[in-house]
């Protein structure tokens, strides 16, 4: 998959997913908020993750659970105002801490070490530039190389997102492409200026199922074969389950449980993960019952529950979770959850929960 | 009479000025019985969509015959078109463009009341908040804008307002496939709790197998244009016949890390072929893995493998 570019190099070491020391990315303490007429909107509150290097790292919730917001206020690509990153959110790439980058420093920064992969091909392209003007745009602003070689650099990078001809691609424009196509072409752009770090912020959303494995496959391919980090936003956790190694659960703007792909599937300590696992529906479970669903819809973030985000919506509420807000307990060195029923005093309440959410594979079950 | 509605080698073509003729539905024959829910599931641009608006007749048929309860309504005109709209009804996949931003919920919803005069101001008003309730919404909803609301609460207005004219049979468009997961099985258990309380038929159209299962009573697999697969629901899971529905089957991720990590992906394969002046032969032999000679020079019709179970591939018939 390499490409005789001048920058190969910078892939050199992390081949096959090995992994470097250090984290790829760190985010602490991440908060941003919307400046409305209406008040301030708290779209993300108090967000912490990192994402190691070669890892994919899944961040799920529903709309409006504020996982974009989080994702592209990381390098500023939300306009400010009404935007605002709040005070003693931290930022770091690679170790170095970008937070309060400049504009101009950002750009060192964007497409290089972070490239983004938007959730509409439909409208993320320009309808009125050849595909090969799109992909080489990058490129041929930053100066790197010949508009011959970008050219030739470009047809290679469609290649590398499984774009079939690419030589007549080029030649083509967005309206020509089918939706899974233009999701590739996406990818190659993003790849243009060969990323560390890949966010794929609802990648296969609008595509049909066959399209959406087929764009996963692409995806895990770049992260084992490139060893690429990768972020992937969905609110569909039955996409999570194949391609991620660590999940991260959003909930009203707060991380409401984050742990191993399959400490989350298989023993999630929070209602809100269960009720989502809950509402897939599986090809290989009976069919009989009800799919599971959350009753209400998501918290109106201008006034946002003062305790627990998901307790208005929660089979499980107890008095203090609408109050309070639940601190974070520890589960393992990966998995964490933030829930007042992990609490000593809730046992009860969390008896009732294991009842009706037993752990997948416990006491010993059949593996599949 | 058992059938709802029995549609019979039912053709809509579009021509493309230069470019030929798309056979977007190609001798289509199903029937849907009574209080039946039929899905029908396919890629994008197999033409689910034409066919569900062609049963709607909102497309008028290039060939083929649909019978609505034994009365052919294949070219009925405008008068009889309007009896029958009362019978039957859709519901739209968008959420956001299906319902006009400047009526308010009561208006949308009592819109087709209105046209077909139904009741009285008074009682269409009285309607209009029992069907909001019927779908999960509420009387304060009535007067507001569809700006105001969210997808899945969008979709229930495009249903109540379906509902409204007390339909027996209604074409569902993709009605899931713009929401969230989670909202999207609301709407599934909505779909059924509709259908047990209000004795409904419906075809459901949709991309996504999964979720089919659970809402429909039979399956129909669709590609380019052709029902390649017909069969009951629990049938069509377990044995699937025709390479391509098995295609489908296993695009659909699974949500268990550790089943996921012992199942082959599918990489690479080939995108669905222009649907513009199809050649001969099977339409899904470029991307068949059991693809014979024979494949490409003739295209096999549905034939019955086992009971209620019909699909169009003779070698995997065999």
């Amino acid at each position: 998959m390499a490409c005789g570019t001048p920058w190969t190099r910078s892939f050199e070491g992390r081949k096959g997913g090995e992994r470097m020391s250090g984290a790829m990315l760190e985010v602490k303490d991440f908060s941003v908020s919307f400046d409305t007429y209406a008040g301030e909107v708290q779209a993300v509150r108090n967000v912490s993750f990192h994402v190691g290097r070669g890892e994919v790292v899944a961040i799920v919730g529903e709309s409006g659970s504020g996982k974009s917001v989080l994702t592209q206020s990381l390098v500023k690509l939300l306009p400010s105002p009404p935007a605002r990153v709040k005070e003693g959110s931290k930022v770091f790439i690679e170790g170095v801490d970008i937070s309060d980058y400049s504009f101009n420093q950002l750009r060192t920064i964007k497409g290089s070490k972070v490239a983004y992969i938007f959730q509409d091909p439909m409208t993320s392209l320009n309808p009125l530039a050849k595909i090969g003007a799109q992909v080489t745009e990058g490129i041929l602003c930053h100066r790197i190389m010949s508009k011959k070689a970008a050219y030739e650099y470009a047809v290679e990078l469609l290649r590398d997102a499984e774009i079939q001809s690419p030589e007549r691609r080029m030649e083509q424009y967005p309206h020509e492409l089918s939706g899974g196509m233009r999701q590739r072409v996406m990818i190659a752009i993003a790849l243009a200026m060969k990323p560390s770090l890949l966010i794929a912020d609802e990648p296969t959303t609008a595509l049909d199922v066959t399209t959406q494995s087929q764009i996963l496959g692409t995806l895990k391919a770049l992260n084992t074969e490139r060893g690429m980090s990768i972020i992937l936003i969905t609110h569909d956790m039955g996409i999570v389950a194949g391609i991620a190694q660590r999940v991260i659960v959003m909930y009203g703007g707060k991380t409401v449980e984050r742990g191993g792909s399959q400490e989350i599937f298989e023993k999630s300590r929070h209602p809100y993960t269960r009720s989502l696992l809950g509402s897939i529906p599986r090809l290989d479970a009976d069919k009989g019952h009800d799919l599971d669903f959350i009753v209400g819809s998501p918290p109106d973030m201008l006034n946002p529950p003062k305790g627990c985000p998901f307790s208005p919506r929660c089979k499980f509420a107890m008095a203090c979770c609408g109050v309070v807000p639940p601190e974070e307990i520890t589960l393992s060195t990966t998995h964490a959850s933030w829930c007042w029923l992990l609490h000593p005093g809730a046992k009860r309440v969390y008896e009732d929960f294991r009842r009706q959410y037993p752990d997948l594979y416990e006491n010993g079950a059949a593996l599949p | 009479m058992n059938d709802m509605l029995s549609v019979r080698n039912l053709s809509k073509h579009f021509t493309i000025s230069t470019r030929g003729t798309l056979k977007a539905v190609d001798r289509v024959s199903f029937d849907i019985k009574n209080g039946e829910i039929l899905g029908l599931v396919g890629e994008s641009g197999c033409g689910k969509t034409t066919l569900g608006r062609t049963i709607k007749r909102i497309y008028e048929p290039d060939g083929g015959e649909i019978f609505f309860e034994g009365r052919d309504i294949t070219h009925i005109g405008k008068e009889e078109l309007r009896r029958y709209s009362r019978c039957a009804q859709m519901i739209f996949q968008d959420p956001y463009s299906s319902l006009d931003p400047r009526m308010t919920v009561a208006e949308i919803v009592s819109e087709g009341m209105v046209i077909h005069r139904l009741y009285d101001p008074k009682t269409i008003h009285e309607r209009t908040i029992e069907l909001l309730e019927l779908v999960g919404l509420n009387s304060e909803h009535a007067n507001r804008f569809p700006h105001e609301f969210s997808g899945g609460q969008r979709q229930r207005v495009g249903i109540a307002r379906a509902l409204a004219l007390e339909p027996k049979f209604i074409v569902c468009d993709e009605p899931i496939s713009a929401l969230d997961v989670s909202i999207q099985a609301q709407i599934v258990n909505l779909f059924k709790r509709l259908r047990s309380q209000l004795n409904l038929t419906y075809l459901f159209v949709a991309h996504d197998l999964a979720m089919v299962r659970y809402i429909a009573d039979r399956v129909a697999v669709m590609y380019l244009g052709r029902i390649v697969e017909i069969a009951n629901a629990d049938e069509l899971y377990q044995n699937p016949v025709h390479p391509y529905t098995e295609f489908l089957l296993s695009a659909i991720p699974i949500p268990d890390p550790r089943v996921e990590a012992h199942r082959p992906h599918v990489r690479r394969t080939s995108e669905i072929a222009s649907p513009i002046d199809l050649p001969a032969g099977c339409s899904f032999a470029g991307r068949c893995k059991y693809t014979a000679e024979k494949c490409t020079s003739a295209g096999c019709e549905l034939v019955e493998v086992s009971s209620g179970h019909y699909a169009a591939c003779d070698a995997a018939a065999k």
